[in-house]
């Protein structure tokens, strides 16, 4: 159980431009629940996003995983609990790295390191298992340089990596903005499809409707620092981006004017 | 030249690969231009030079001197990563600090070695011309192999990754400060061994011996890398080793220049072009290879 | 293809280096070796060169004189030691603590006499002055303090304490400050120290000794010798006089020198040369120290601060200047 209680973050604080991201914010996600984060630019989701990655600190409220309170710990110190996929498909991988040594990274994550061998036959096979399955030919060249590969490829690798050891919560940040709208499709199947066989704890910050609802089985609609719409099951599975418009129209008293977030 | 002044280069080459190799470690890997290592050079000598003058054991002055050395870079690492100083800055400071510390630890500017026991004593039966080479030979063998070992562990790859790219590297539960502060302890420890070293076999400590040692090590490095462009962790190890003895090479050959008419004050200025030689020739070799006849292969963009 | 360029070029400078600096048989060959560029041990390069050559020890009659220089390297001076050592020459000179030690450490079997050294002892050079022993021996530099303390109470007879300017970091001036302290004996002058460590602290470092010395003193200091017209500035508008070692800062302002001519250490290092290439062993040669102090007065700069020399002391001056 991911739990934010009560979470308030201020940015800037005591300057003209103080600003508050995160506005009180309260949310629980049950172990197994994938849900997706939508909001105009500001609204607070990649702030959302980074509480829970460990780079941004609560000024009030508690970050809670599984009755641990992480809410202290700098990113590196979470990793045994939370993975993440960034929005820059070059930021999730080493460039100067082979494929393999990277997998190697992302497959000790949360755990010791010391002088043991970093690669040996048994993770190379391992690997290979891993990325035969998905038919782009990578696992032929797990001695190349990750520099090598095109921004979807390391995209697609990273997000392999997140998911070679387990976590709590598996973070998506806007982990197809970056792409091509055919390599962005290739993402998201294999996303539902990793999240479906392991049966994850997913986080998915979106830019667009249309994949917030298509994706997932809960929805959460940021704006201005709070968290202004949540739906799930039943009634989510009936809504349309124009119902989603409607509901947010009603709660807010206020129209939506972000072309990205309608036209996406 | 005589096989003597080669050997003397291999000797002094393989002493500076050492240094190469704290440099490679630091300045590559680390992405962090440690300016340390003028101090930490001098640093061991003065360590192991006042500890060999005083009588102690010269395996323990030597092993004082790396340690030495070690808390000089973890100190540089630790303003950088705790304090937020800029590396380069941290690296200044505590190159500027080691100055006046050096100068405590000796008590005197100046440590004659000459006649004391150190490292090198038990073997000066033997035929003294390959002396020296030999022992920097298996000296610089040794630590090659350890960090070639190193980089290819799973701390080693951490570290690597600190350097290449520290956000991925924190995702993934590398405490990248720690990285640093360990690399640099490392890095400047081997600078540290390598003053230690030297001072016993060149017959003093001086305070003065470390000015220029950064670029030493950089020349070293960049030629090394000249010379085996990316081709893997232990590749680069020995590509890096092989720079400093070919920049001590260039620098034995300049001594040699009077047949070129060239003064004794040239020599700086002749290593300068000599390395600067070595650093233009992929250019030069990109250049002729069309000329050559061959069928201009379109060049692959690496899609990003 | 890469590697056969790379090879070449390898292959090319190694071949350099083996086939360069190649010397007839005939030839007697002298190598000397400084540190740096510097004043003083130019002035030593200079006394050795003319030596060599008033003694007949020129390329005419068949010997090879060669010099290099370490360019402020000791690490270039032990490449330059390993040079000597593989080239074997019939004598070496080595100018500078950081190359005389190289030297020594690596050559057993060929002369080394050196000079421009404060202190041939501590840096273990010789063991023994009088008798050498081995393949070491040479010229030391260090002055004898005493004549130079009582030129300064003759001319600054009621003075109660006396600052003295120098880098820590160089071993001529701790060297040479020590002997200070040591010489002083019965004298109860204090001195007060001001310490720098690069050219440009100089000024600060003579500011800080204003009202509480009557005198100062620099000796041989590669950094303060450097800026030595901002001493010169000091003491004219302080009024304080300034004693020195090197005689050639009288001419640049000091009041008064009293020092080993650097020219004549050069000199005698060349007879010694001479000597040893005539059959004598470097170990039965004492190592030469300054018998006949070099007394330098600058009389125009007592007329700037008001001070009068007695006579006494103008007599032992072997130059006065104008």
């Amino acid at each position: 159980m991911i739990e934010i209680d009560r979470v308030e973050v201020r940015f800037n604080q005591g300057l003209p431009t103080e600003r508050c991201a995160l506005d009180g914010v309260s949310l629980k996600i049950p172990a197994g629940q994938f849900v997706t984060v939508i909001g105009s630019n500001g609204a607070g989701k990649s702030t959302l996003l980074n509480l829970l990655a460990g780079d941004v600190m609560a000024d009030e409220g508690r970050v809670v995983i599984d009755g641990v309170d992480i809410g202290r710990r700098p990113a590196w110190a979470r990793a045994r609990e939370v993975a993440r996929v960034f929005q820059d498909p070059l930021a999730g991988t080493c460039e100067g790295l082979s494929i393999e040594e990277n997998l190697s990274l992302a497959a000790a994550r949360g755990q010791g390191r010391g002088l043991g061998r970093a690669l040996d036959g048994g993770l190379r096979r391992q690997f290979r298992d891993r990325l035969a399955g998905l038919g782009l030919g990578l696992e032929n060249r797990l001695g190349d340089r990750m520099g090598l590969l095109s921004g979807g490829q390391r995209q697609v690798v990273t997000l392999v990596m997140a998911t070679l050891r387990p976590m709590k919560i598996l973070l998506l940040d806007e982990h197809t903005a970056a792409l091509d709208p055919r390599t962005a499709a290739f993402v998201l199947e294999l996303t539902d499809r990793i999240v479906a066989e392991a049966g994850l704890t997913v986080l998915m910050v979106t830019h667009s409707m249309r994949q917030a609802l298509d994706h997932g089985g809960r929805t959460i609609m940021m704006h201005e620092g709070r968290i202004a719409l949540d739906v799930a099951g039943e009634r989510r599975a009936r809504l349309g981006v124009p119902d989603l418009l409607a509901m947010f129209e009603e709660v807010r008293g206020e129209t939506l004017a972000d072309d990205a977030l309608l036209l996406g | 030249m005589t096989v003597f002044a080669l050997l003397g280069a291999l000797e002094t080459g393989l002493l500076f690969g050492l240094v190469a190799l704290g440099v490679h470690l630091s300045f590559r890997v680390l992405n962090f231009p440690d300016l340390t290592v003028d101090g930490s050079f001098p640093l061991g000598a003065a360590v192991a030079g006042i500890m060999i003058a005083s009588g102690i054991d010269p395996w323990l002055a030597t092993g004082a001197a790396i340690m030495a050395g070690m808390i000089a870079g973890m100190l540089t690492a630790w303003l950088t990563v705790r304090l937020g100083i800029l590396h380069l800055l941290s690296g200044i400071l505590v190159m500027i600090a080691l100055f006046s510390i050096n100068l405590r630890i000796m008590g005197r500017p100046n440590i004659a070695l000459i006649g004391e026991t150190t490292v090198f004593t038990p073997f000066q039966g033997m035929a003294p011309s390959h002396l020296y080479p030999l022992a920097f030979l298996v000296t610089t063998g040794v630590v090659m192999l350890l960090l070639g070992h190193f980089l290819t562990s799973r701390l080693g790859l951490a570290m690597r990754a600190a350097g290449n790219n520290p956000r991925m590297a924190g995702a993934n539960g590398i405490d990248t400060g720690w990285m640093t502060i360990l690399g640099l302890g490392v890095s400047n420890g081997l600078v540290g061994l390598a003053g230690a070293l030297f001072a016993q076999s060149q017959g003093a400590a001086d305070v003065a011996m470390g000015i220029g040692t950064i670029v030493i090590g950089l020349a070293s490095v960049i030629i090394g890398e000249t010379l085996a462009p990316g081709r893997g962790v232990i590749f680069t190890v020995v590509a890096v080793v092989v720079g400093s003895i070919l920049y001590r090479l260039s620098i034995a050959v300049a001594l040699n220049a009077e047949f070129l008419g060239l003064q004794a004050q040239d020599l700086n200025l002749i290593t300068a072009v000599l390395v600067g030689v070595a650093l233009v020739l992929p250019r030069l070799r990109r250049r002729l290879a069309p000329r050559r006849g061959r069928a201009r292969t379109p060049v692959t963009r690496t899609v990003q | 293809m890469g590697w056969c360029v790379k090879g070449g070029v390898i292959a090319a400078v190694v071949t350099m280096a083996l086939t360069s600096g190649a010397a007839t048989a005939a030839d007697k060959h002298i190598a000397i070796a400084t540190l740096v560029e510097h004043p003083a041990l130019d002035r030593a390069m200079k006394g050795v060169q003319d030596g060599l050559r008033d003694a007949g020890l020129t390329p005419e009659k068949g010997y090879r004189i060669e010099v290099q220089s370490a360019q402020g390297s000791p690490v270039t001076a032990g490449q330059i030691a390993r040079k000597f050592a593989g080239d074997k020459p019939d004598a070496i000179v080595a100018l500078s603590t950081p190359v005389a030690q190289a030297m020594v450490a690596a050559i057993r079997d060929t002369p080394i006499v050196f000079s421009a050294i404060s202190d041939p002892l501590a840096a273990k050079l010789v063991d023994n002055v009088e008798k050498p022993g081995r393949n070491v021996t040479g010229t030391s530099d260090s002055a004898p303090l005493g004549p130079l303390l009582t030129l300064i109470g003759e001319i600054v007879p009621d003075i109660q304490a006396m600052g003295i300017v120098y880098n820590a970091g160089e071993a001529n001036s701790r060297a040479q400050v020590d002997r200070l302290k040591r010489e002083s004996g019965d004298r109860n002058w204090r001195h007060v120290a001001a310490i720098v460590t690069k050219p440009t602290d100089v000024a600060g470092a003579l500011q800080n000794l204003v009202g509480k010395v009557q005198a100062i003193y620099v000796p041989n200091d590669n950094t303060v010798v450097s800026t030595f017209e901002v001493v010169h500035r000091f003491s004219a508008e302080t009024r304080l006089p300034v004693f020195a070692t090197d005689t050639l800062n009288v001419d640049r302002g000091a009041l008064a020198a009293v020092g080993v001519d650097y020219y004549d250490s050069g000199r005698i290092a060349a007879d010694m040369v001479r000597r040893i290439l005539a059959g004598e062993k470097p170990g039965d040669i004492p190592v030469a120290l300054p018998q006949n102090p070099d007394v330098a007065i600058n009389a125009k700069v007592a007329r700037e601060l008001g001070i009068t020399i007695p006579p006494a002391a103008l007599a032992r001056a072997k130059r006065i200047v104008e």
